[in-house]
């Protein structure tokens, strides 16, 4: 295998942003993150109060707006765009990008998103007769498009990706990936092989994503996958005995990656290298994890393969850590199989304990959050950490965060349908290597 | 160029055309059309008369996974059977050492969820005043709600389908910015292979742009060909009386594999892919400079720059597309190059669209034939380029492929191999 031109272009991370239900401000986020705060609450964005399952970790979008200075109702009509957008902006400032004399042709996109309430905001003030009558219905969706143009591209997931490029002037691929809740991960691998390919110089990468919504809510309620624990707060208890489900939450966290030389020349704000990437597929079933963690397992080998570390420089590993039964169990006997010996002295947490399952922007935040452990030599806890499980017996960080000596971490996402990435992230000491 | 040669060796779709590759090219080159005359209660209420649906594709006889049968909406469910049509071309389906580590790098539809699927939740939901209730919602409407309503949703059902019906756990990758996804695939997928991450990989591109919801939004852009005139094309590319698309959907793949690994197990290769190539201009394109600068970062990649010996283009039958497609091809190249596009027998395939360019890519390069531009009658000044309207017979030894949707353009290079 001929792996030089591959390896020959270095990727550093140059900037951060995020909008997550902790705030807007990446390092009051990350202080709140390592402060073990939560973001879960219940769901204000319908009126929820009846519902079997109410508890969510919802972003402010009237305070961002306030602090964007947007208008308010066309960003509540597209959360996921509307988190893209502030947490890019943040990203670029960050980087030094703003108005910088940088090759915009070399610019690119390579995003994770998801817009199924789009697919729901079509339902709006239906009534029993419209929907008894066919043709009325058509007639009705024809006056929406034509009254509200914005809307319809709205659910076409490409928009997001456009979108970027556009408020940055870039001029190199756009790329929206989806692949379920391994999206933003999966999308800064790819950012990855960009760079390291020649077909772009900086990248704007991570995801975006809301499925706050009534039906999503409702969806995930009957598909069982939700806690229903009585306190909110609580309910995000990855590898904990007694977690019962996931927390859906909503966010963005996006991150601008650039040519490792090309930022130096222009004296970039270098934050953290990204050395690897690895994915793979379950190839078990549309609605379940391979149980024995082969997909998991499969993907973090290639990614430490790819970065040419060993298992044993891992000094902290961003888990999936979905507080489901099952994956929280697979995850565990993945890490073992890869890590070995090494695993029990492996530092592993779950940033979903804080903030939730952010779906396609989940590897997007928790990027961030490996890039900041390195950079502030930090670790995030695993929140709700009370009931060790014998099937979950590794050092999960719990409750209070910590010093370490970390130079090497990885992130894991694992997708609905199977797909899986890992990415493995160097901390930047600032001396050439 | 660095890196390993990438192949491909083989080749699968499922199109309004035909159910296999063999029935879809031999129609396609026929000059055949796939499109339908759409009826019911959307045609009633719309002035919108065709559509270019499959037909007659019993997914129970091709899917053996049970449960996909069942979750898999039509975009996906064309995805599994099209790879599975490509795999066994490729002589490696059912060969599991070989699968194991195959990759899957797909462009798919961004959302095939019909508004009708919410209707009982909401018709269970409304109150005594007829107005949607929410606390009936959460007592009785919910029950309504499809359990697996987020699963079949699901954007990635289409590769990871792929995945589990032919047992592949390699890298992967799934696009979904429409029209221009499968050719993002593709270029992912060479990528790949380029630089070892994996040794095969099938790639390729799904859709389905039939539901009212499509349908609708597509007609009030204005890029509807609605078949007021008993014409039966799926698009009219290139011709003076254009007037746009019809909706259809399908799925067109390939297998890339490296070059040492197709040899080492004697495959046969219908041509190599050279280069890739990719832009976006967010606010239009209406020079086709963009569309341009894809080309030529196409044909740059694998350093010699020669002129292809065809354009397989996206050619939609719509004013602007197809002139910036025309002007861009004017520009490129010093002598005419021929232009064909295959959206008049198809009509518009979304995700899947340049898939099937890259399809009759390869096959054009086996067969020494350029499918027809069905729909192309009449030349048009505004968009003067030398059409291939009907089946040609003709050597290629280099072709180029791309997929322009107005703001991203995305273009690949193949060549036979001596």
């Amino acid at each position: 295998m001929i792996m030089a031109p591959l390896h020959a272009r270095r990727v550093a991370v140059v900037g951060l942003g995020l909008a997550t239900s902790l705030g807007f401000d990446v390092d009051d986020v990350w202080r709140a993150v390592l402060a073990g705060r939560s973001g879960v609450g219940r769901i204000r964005q319908f009126p929820s109060d009846a519902f079997p399952v109410n508890i969510g970790s919802e972003v402010d979008v009237d305070a961002l707006c306030a602090r964007a200075e947007t208008a308010t109702e066309p960003a509540r009509l597209n959360r996921t765009l509307t988190f893209a957008k502030w947490a890019a902006d943040r990203a670029w400032e960050a980087a030094g990008l703003a108005g910088a004399p940088i090759d915009r042709s070399r610019g690119a996109v390579c995003i994770g998103a998801g817009l199924f309430p789009a697919i729901e905001n079509r339902l709006e003030g239906l009534t029993p007769e419209t929907l008894d009558d066919a043709a009325a219905l058509v007639r009705r969706s024809l006056d929406r498009r034509r009254q509200h143009p914005h809307l319809s591209g709205q659910q076409d997931l490409g928009s997001v990706s456009l979108t970027l490029a556009g408020r940055f002037g870039l001029g190199g691929p756009a790329l929206t990936v989806h692949a379920a809740c391994a999206s933003a991960t999966q999308a800064v691998g790819e950012a990855l092989q960009l760079i390291r390919a020649g077909r772009a110089d900086v990248v704007v990468t991570g995801g975006a994503d809301s499925m706050l919504s009534m039906f999503c809510v409702a969806g995930f309620t009957r598909l069982g996958a939700l806690s229903r624990h009585p306190h909110p707060e609580r309910a995000s208890r990855p590898f904990d005995r007694a977690r019962d489900g996931f927390v859906l939450g909503e966010g963005a966290g996006i991150a601008v990656l650039e040519e490792l030389e090309h930022a130096r020349r222009r004296g970039a704000p270098i934050v953290a290298e990204l050395i690897g990437y690895g994915s793979s597929l379950d190839a078990y079933r549309l609605t379940d994890v391979d149980p024995e963690g082969r997909g998991a397992a499969s993907c973090m080998r290639r990614a430490l393969a790819d970065a040419r570390v060993q298992p044993s420089d891992v000094g902290y590993a961003n888990a999936h850590g979905t507080s489901t039964y099952q994956n929280d169990r697979v995850e565990t006997i993945a890490f073992k199989e890869v890590f070995g010996d090494h695993a029990p002295r492996m530092p592993i947490s779950s940033t979903k304990s804080q903030l939730g399952h952010l779906l396609c922007a989940a590897g997007g935040v928790e990027f961030l959050f490996t890039v900041l452990a390195l950079r502030d030599q930090a670790l995030p806890p695993t929140i709700n950490l009370e009931h060790p499980d014998p099937e979950c017996d590794l050092d999960y960080v719990p409750n209070r965060s910590r010093e370490a000596a970390v130079d090497v971490a990885i992130s894991n996402s694992f997708g609905f349908g199977g797909q899986n990435g890992t990415i493995v992230v160097r901390r930047w000491s600032g001396a050439p290597s | 160029m660095t890196g390993r040669r990438v192949m491909a060796t083989g080749l699968g779709v499922v199109s309004c055309l035909g159910r296999d590759l063999d029935e879809h090219w031999r129609r396609l080159v026929r000059g055949d059309t796939g499109v339908g005359v759409l009826d019911g209660t959307l045609a009633a209420a719309m002035p919108v008369k065709l559509h270019a649906p499959v037909t007659g594709l019993r997914v129970e006889d091709h899917i053996h996974t049970r449960v996909l049968r069942k979750l898999l909406l039509p975009s996906a469910a064309f995805a599994v059977v099209a790879a599975g049509h490509a795999l066994a071309d490729a002589g490696i389906a059912g060969d599991d050492t070989r699968l194991d580590g195959c990759g899957v790098y797909f462009g798919s539809t961004s959302y095939e969820v019909s508004g009708r699927t919410f209707e009982p939740a909401l018709r269970a939901s409304f109150g005594a005043d007829r107005a949607f209730d929410f606390s009936r919602f959460a007592s009785v409407g919910m029950e309504q709600v499809d359990p697996l309503l987020i699963v079949k949703g699901l954007p990635n059902a289409a590769p990871c389908g792929v995945a589990i019906e032919h047992r592949l756990h390699g890298p992967n990758a799934n696009y979904a910015d429409g029209q221009t996804s499968g050719l993002q695939a593709a270029a992912a997928g060479f990528e790949a292979i380029r630089h070892g991450i994996a040794d095969v990989a099938v790639v390729g591109g799904s859709d389905s742009l039939l539901l009212d919801e499509h349908v609708v939004g597509h007609y009030v852009a204005g890029r509807l060909l609605l078949g007021d005139d008993g014409s039966r094309v799926g698009a009219r590319p290139f011709d003076a009386r254009r007037c746009g698309y019809v909706l259809g959907e399908g799925a067109a793949v390939c297998v890339f594999e490296a070059d040492d690994h197709a040899r080492a197990r004697g495959a046969r290769v219908y041509g190599e892919i050279l280069g890739a190539g990719e832009t976006c201009a967010p606010d239009g394109d209406a020079d086709g400079r963009a569309l341009r600068e894809a080309a030529r970062a196409a044909m740059e990649t694998h350093g010699d720059r020669v002129a292809p010996d065809v354009v397989f283009a996206s050619g939609l039958g719509t004013i602007d597309g197809d002139c910036r497609e025309a002007s861009a091809c004017r520009s490129l190249f010093r002598a005419p190059v021929p232009i064909t596009a295959a959206t008049g027998a198809l009509g518009m395939t979304g995700a899947a669209s340049g898939a099937f360019g890259l399809v009759h890519a390869f096959l054009g390069l086996r067969c020494g034939t350029i499918a027809p531009t069905t729909g192309y009658e009449r030349s048009d000044p505004a968009c003067a380029v030398t059409v291939v309207g009907t089946t040609l017979a003709h050597t290629i030894s280099r072709a180029l492929v791309w997929s322009s949707d107005g703001t991203r353009h995305l273009a690949m290079t193949i060549g036979s191999v001596s």
